[in-house]
């Protein structure tokens, strides 16, 4: 034991210095992550299945409706990152009470991935056959019938697939969540890694980051076997 | 039970505005299995998903069972859509649920508890044929399999109506007996009113007790199935007869075997064509008996629509003139169409094509 340990501490002093910090930094991460995804999955679902329903030949067509929220999509997705979590300061601190820290960077992350996510689903809802929905429409369904019977049980798959590339992307954002002081592995990184001139750590939280993806990846896989037939 | 009146349908692209339906009128009794035939772009499909308003009309009523569906609120709608099961071309049937899954969504919202809904399933799948396929998912079946499971769905809700769009189409000749079989069981053992969508003339022949034609939105023809066979008015009507009868076929075929034509100047070509009871008599018998006219069969084809045989034959008439005139009267006094066909170059092809100018036979 004392051996591995010694032989850490030769090709990473750093990281061998700071477990706690590792940790937590990978707690953070993990906790925007899947706060994040939790609250934008649903505002993102419920904003994708209104783009399908109000489009063009969808079961409660709205155009105008359509073409708003396409606008606001649009338009928000144009702003990068990292000045949106700048400009949505003031929502933040009427929300969660500060502007600094874990908690607070949420909001900008699920301001951030919303658009992102709620295109993927309109996407995804959009593969579902419209035979499949003309032949509920036949049968009589209502409109929620058919939402939640039709378009997000027939799209489930797909609906697993956009999410896993919906939450690697978001857990891209959070590595950028250190500039409001939310912390993770992207700003162990920087802060440590990168301005300390300490290469081990950018390595280690690297490494780190890719393992939540792959095991996101992982998950994603097994649930869109479980969910095709 | 099925009253369609004056209906117009039209679609607005950017350049112009597509007339799906013309002005199509179309009453259709309860029980009756009505066909409706054309080729793809005709606007059947259209037309067929008025009845249950899948498309609303821009003009016209549709009146299914005595309820105006133009008139009702959406949720009145949904309710009498329950009454109008509808199978479609390429099954529609939802990847995520079982077989049994399928029949049960169309019972969501049915008052049955889930115990009598268990039994319906297992009932409906018992009645097409696939009691042992419930736990089994779409993927995993056959075409004709789908289809039971679309029609056991369709019918879920006790419908008195039951529309068919191109549900054969996308199917193998053997299954599509099949399928057609068991529409007219259900035809015949619940009274179902079943309305056919379909490009194949065999399709109607098969199942159809009544047909309409139609043809860049309108309807050009329809009637009695036996009429419509055996005296078809439009040109359309006929081109699909004789493609259903196989008539076509044979008389190119001929055209390519001149040899079978090989004619001297005792011999005509002529088709007859026979309705019901003749068919009974034996005709070229008696021409060579009374006549003494001999009979060299071409081709034949009797189809029996309704219990009513429909006979065409291409045959080739031997004898003198005047035996031969005597022969055409015969078979006319039995009620059998005589048309004299003739073997004639055009442009370097050879067709064999009904005599135009009037000449004895």
């Amino acid at each position: 034991m004392n051996r591995v340990l010694e032989y850490l501490e030769t090709i990473a002093p750093n990281v061998v210095d700071i477990p706690d910090r590792i940790l937590e930094s990978t707690w953070q991460t993990i906790y925007m992550t899947l706060i994040a995804a939790l609250i934008a999955g649903t505002i993102g679902i419920a904003i994708g299945v209104i783009l399908v329903v109000t489009n063009k030949r969808g079961i409660l067509e709205k155009l105008k409706l359509y073409n708003k929220l396409e606008q606001v999509i649009n338009t928000s997705r144009s702003v990068p990152f990292i000045i949106m979590m700048a400009l949505l300061a003031p929502i933040t601190r009427s929300i969660v009470g500060t502007t600094i820290g874990t908690t607070a960077a949420l909001v900008p992350l699920i301001a951030g991935i919303i658009p992102f996510y709620s295109r993927q689903v309109e996407n995804a809802l959009l593969e579902v056959d419209p035979g499949i929905v003309e032949a509920a429409q036949s049968m009589g369904s209502s409109p929620l019938e058919i939402i939640f019977g039709v378009y997000l049980k027939e799209g489930l798959p797909s609906l697993v697939r956009v999410s896993a590339v919906s939450i690697i992307n978001l857990i891209g954002l959070t590595t950028m969540a250190g500039v409001v002081g939310g912390g993770g592995l992207g700003d162990l990184a920087i802060a440590r890694g990168y301005n300390r001139y300490q290469m081990d750590i950018t390595i280690v939280s690297t490494l780190l980051i890719m393992l939540i993806v792959f095991v996101t990846q992982w998950i994603g896989r097994v649930l869109i076997r479980k969910t095709s037939h | 039970m099925i009253d369609l009146k004056n209906i117009d349908v039209h679609f607005n692209t950017k350049e112009q505005v597509l007339h799906a339906v013309r002005d199509v009128s179309i009453h259709i009794n309860q029980g009756d299995i009505f066909g409706i035939v054309g080729y793809s772009g005709a606007g059947k499909s259209t037309l067929v998903r008025t009845i249950n308003l899948l498309q609303r009309p821009a003009n016209g009523s549709v009146q299914v069972n005595g309820q105006n569906l133009l008139d009702l609120t959406a949720k009145e709608l949904r309710q009498a859509r329950k009454k109008i099961g509808m199978i479609f071309q390429h099954f529609n049937l939802m990847n995520s649920r079982t077989v049994a899954g399928n029949v049960h969504y169309a019972l969501r919202s049915s008052n049955l508890s889930d115990e009598e809904k268990k039994i319906k399933v297992a009932d409906l799948l018992k009645v097409v044929g696939l009691a042992d396929k419930q736990d089994v998912y779409p993927s995993q079946l056959s075409g004709g399999q789908k289809q039971r499971v679309g029609i056991a769905r369709a019918l879920a809700n006790d419908p008195d109506v039951l529309l068919c769009d191109e549900a054969t189409s996308a199917l193998d000749p053997k299954t599509t007996l099949s399928i057609l079989e068991l529409l007219k069981k259900l035809n015949e053992e619940l009274g179902l009113t079943i309305v056919v969508i379909t490009h194949e003339m065999e399709v109607i022949k098969e199942i159809c007790n009544k047909v309409a034609v139609m043809e860049d939105g309108s309807v050009v023809e329809q009637g009695n199935i036996v009429s419509i066979f055996t005296d078809p008015k439009n040109p359309l009507t006929q081109e699909f007869i004789n493609t259903a009868t196989h008539i076509d076929q044979a008389l190119e075929k001929l055209a390519r075997h001149p040899s079978l034509l090989n004619l001297n100047r005792e011999d005509v070509v002529v088709r007859l064509s026979f309705v019901g009871e003749s068919t009974n008599e034996p005709l070229i018998a008696r021409l060579y008996s009374k006549f003494a006219v001999t009979t060299n069969i071409l081709y034949g084809d009797i189809e029996i629509l309704h219990d009513t045989p429909i006979g065409n034959l291409i045959v080739i008439l031997s004898g003198s003139a005047a035996q031969r005139s005597q022969a055409v009267h015969f078979l006319e006094s039995q009620n059998v169409t005589v048309q004299q066909l003739e073997h004639i170059q055009l442009a370097k092809k050879s067709k064999v094509v009904p005599l135009i100018r009037e000449k004895v036979i």
